[in-house]
């Protein structure tokens, strides 16, 4: 699927200045063209690697070949399938930089996809930006969205802000309280990365006013290799709600050391990682309970296909968070080309603010840029992560209190 | 109680850091290569025990024994075709450091390249003797407590093969200076082979025991070459007894500093101690001075 260089494109290249990407775009489109060149460059390498290897990479591949296998995406009335061009950032913001910039002005993409992670998002934002590309970026949780897209309005985020995950927890928290199901105290863990600051800060913000205390609360860096402190610490603090804005490899590691050390709150949350196939595979039965980040509702024909043509492919579950939003993501962007007619960028982002699109995950459509619904709060039931917050179709009764650990 | 409990985690750390960083310790103090890649090699391992028990079920203690052979072997190979032309063209240890850093810089990315092509970039994790144990009214992890063992064995398993016999002998006088090694009749070109290979199969150990508690994935292994480095470094490069002695302060350490002034303050921690050493004693805690 790689792309070979095209002469004549290259010489169409030389005459369009970069800044009037959108002319050469739309003249090709209706004259030459046999094919739409999507490009995009993504951790293949890197501490990053795995997080874009399980949620992003794979809906960019399995989306390629599901346009690929229906003939193409239809513009004016032709059907034009999908020529990839990839590379990989290495996890490096100012490599993720150079080889979006290459994809712009070299390759000549017409569909740019954008990088795993809220920094790399950010970091290639503004380039994107510049050369006028949608970017409905599916890995991208930060407070300062609805400020950067006011600034960017071709960047449209699936996920939301961080402060609106961190509060739906609280409002999870505070629906048992008021059953007289836990009590005040509340303990914190917190990855010490722009994504747990920020989600932590927003916890803390959010925890009084709605009645708890909190008794605990620890930062932890990146890479720690051991948490059993964290996890000792919180047990001592005796409350019956733990909640890790996390990373995977601690959330992994924090579920673990707990189970180990016989931490039994009666809410156990952990944040990035949980909704991951790798969290059911390692801990099983025992996963029942717990609460997380995110979640979904694999309840219609469109998801259940979907999720058979992800493990078909990829050979691996999608995550039952991003995965499917990523995917969602994409159907967005295809379909809005589609409603325009064209490939004329300008065209496409004034689609996409404007319309509601039906996807896998239901209708998607955006408030300042911003995807409206999707799932805040998931939790473990009977093998699947399913969402139990906001309260919409499909959201599931948090089951309370998490079952405690089993021995292995 | 909370200070025996961050002991005993620190001790379990500690032990973690030694196992990690015994075989580098061989590389880099005795046949003085030092090995980017050692990190890479021990992910490998970690990733071939996962995929063993993932796939047949076979259980990690089991593929430590299988690998150590394979590990041997390996580790000779590279040594002999890759390291050993470095060897004999460089004319000081400097400049080995030097040829030997960047040909294993290289095989860092063909090691990772091996294992991106075979299972991806994703987590790799599984369950095994994920149990706690009580130990003086702490709860630890079973496979933790193993890894300790492990580092504590080997560490003094080595310790007395050096100290103790002939072959020992013969690595430390190599270890000193190679050119004299060879006026008194050691053969430095197998001896230094043997011992590199030794180091990967250090390597390998560890990966298989730590892929039992830690979640990996193929790009990760410059965290354990760092923190390897950290250590010998910090133990006197070559000094085996150092280098877990050193691992098991940073360990201690890094606990303490969790439990009673702040998690986040881990990493800092961990170089403040590294610093410090340094500056009082710059080769090392047990290192001497060149």
């Amino acid at each position: 699927m790689k792309v070979e260089k095209n002469r004549r494109r290259v010489v169409q290249a030389l005459g369009a200045a970069s800044a009037v990407m959108a002319a050469p775009a739309l003249v090709r489109a209706q004259a030459t063209r046999s094919s739409i060149k999507v490009g995009w460059a993504i951790s293949k390498t890197g501490p990053f690697a795995p997080g874009a290897g399980i949620t992003q990479l794979p809906n960019y591949l399995l989306w390629v070949k599901d346009v690929n296998d229906a003939g193409g995406i239809s513009v004016g009335g032709k059907k034009l399938p999908l020529e990839v061009v990839e590379y990989d950032d290495r996890s490096q913001s100012e490599e993720a930089v150079r080889a979006v910039e290459r994809l712009i002005t070299q390759d000549n993409v017409d569909i740019l996809l954008p990088p795993w992670g809220t920094g790399m998002n950010l970091a290639v934002a503004p380039t994107i930006n510049k050369a006028g590309y949608p970017m409905i970026a599916p890995t991208f949780v930060s407070d300062r969205v609805p400020e950067l897209v006011k600034r960017w309005n071709n960047i449209f985020v699936m996920l939301n802000t961080a402060a609106t995950y961190a509060e739906a927890v609280v409002a999870v928290l505070k629906d048992l309280r008021s059953g007289g199901k836990i009590n005040d105290s509340v303990a914190i863990a917190h990855v010490t990365d722009q994504f747990g600051v920020e989600l932590a800060a927003a916890a803390r913000k959010a925890l009084p006013p709605a009645g708890f205390k909190i008794v605990s609360d620890q930062g932890y860096p990146i890479s720690a290799q051991d948490l059993s402190s964290v996890i000792t610490e919180a047990q001592r603090a005796n409350a019956d709600t733990f909640l890790a804005f996390s990373y995977p490899p601690d959330t992994i590691g924090l579920t673990e050391t707990a189970r180990i050390k016989g931490f039994n709150p009666k809410v156990f949350y952990t944040a990035v990682g949980t909704a991951f196939p790798i969290f059911k595979g390692k801990f099983g039965a025992n996963a029942e309970g717990v609460l997380g980040i995110g979640g979904w509702n694999p309840d219609s024909d469109a998801m259940r296909a979907y999720i058979k043509r992800h493990v078909d492919l990829n050979k691996n579950e999608p995550d039952r968070w991003a995965s499917s939003c990523a995917y969602a993501g994409l159907q967005v962007l295809q379909q809005a080309i589609e409603k325009a007619g064209t490939l004329d960028k300008a065209a496409t982002v004034k689609t996409i603010a404007s319309g509601t699109f039906d996807t896998i995950v239901g209708p998607v459509r955006f408030a300042n840029n911003i995807r409206v619904g999707g799932w805040y709060v998931g939790q473990w039931q009977d093998g699947d992560f399913l969402g139990v917050y906001p309260s919409q179709a499909g959201a599931r009764p948090v089951r309370f209190p998490k079952p405690a650990w089993k021995a292995a | 109680m909370a200070l025996l409990d961050a002991l005993i985690a620190g001790l379990v750390l500690g032990g973690m850091y030694a196992l990690v960083a015994l075989g580098l310790n061989l590389q880099y103090g005795v046949a003085r290569i030092l090995n980017l890649a050692y990190g890479e090699i021990l992910v490998g391992a970690a990733v071939l025990a996962w995929a063993a028990f993932t796939a047949r079920g076979i259980a990690p203690p089991l593929a430590l024994v299988a690998l150590i052979p394979l590990a041997a072997l390996f580790g000779l190979a590279i040594y002999r075709i890759a390291l050993e032309p470095l060897v004999k063209r460089s004319r000081t240890r400097a400049a080995l450091e030097t040829d030997s850093l960047l040909a294993t810089f290289g095989l860092l990315f063909v090691v990772q390249g091996v294992m991106l092509v075979a299972v991806g970039g994703g987590y790799l994790t599984y369950s095994y003797l994920a149990v706690p144990v009580d130990l003086l009214g702490s709860r630890v992890a079973a496979n933790r407590l193993l890894a300790l063992g492990c580092a504590l064995g080997l560490g003094i398993a080595l310790y007395l093969l050096l100290a103790r016999t002939r072959i020992g002998t013969a690595i430390r006088g190599l270890a000193v200076d190679p050119t004299a090694a060879l006026l008194v009749g050691i053969d430095v070109r197998r001896l230094a082979g043997w011992t590199f290979a030794l180091g990967t199969v250090l390597a390998a150990m560890a990966g298989v025991l730590v892929s039992m508690f830690l979640t990996v994935s193929a790009t990760m292994g410059v965290l354990f070459t760092m923190k390897a480095l950290i250590v010998i470094i910090m133990g006197g490069v070559g000094n085996l007894a150092g280098g877990v002695v050193a691992a098991l302060l940073l360990g201690l350490a890094e606990s303490l500093v969790a439990t009673f002034v702040d998690p986040a303050l881990t990493l800092a921690a961990n170089y403040a101690l590294f610093i410090a050493v340094l500056l009082v004693r710059p080769a090392g805690l047990f290192g001497r001075s060149a």
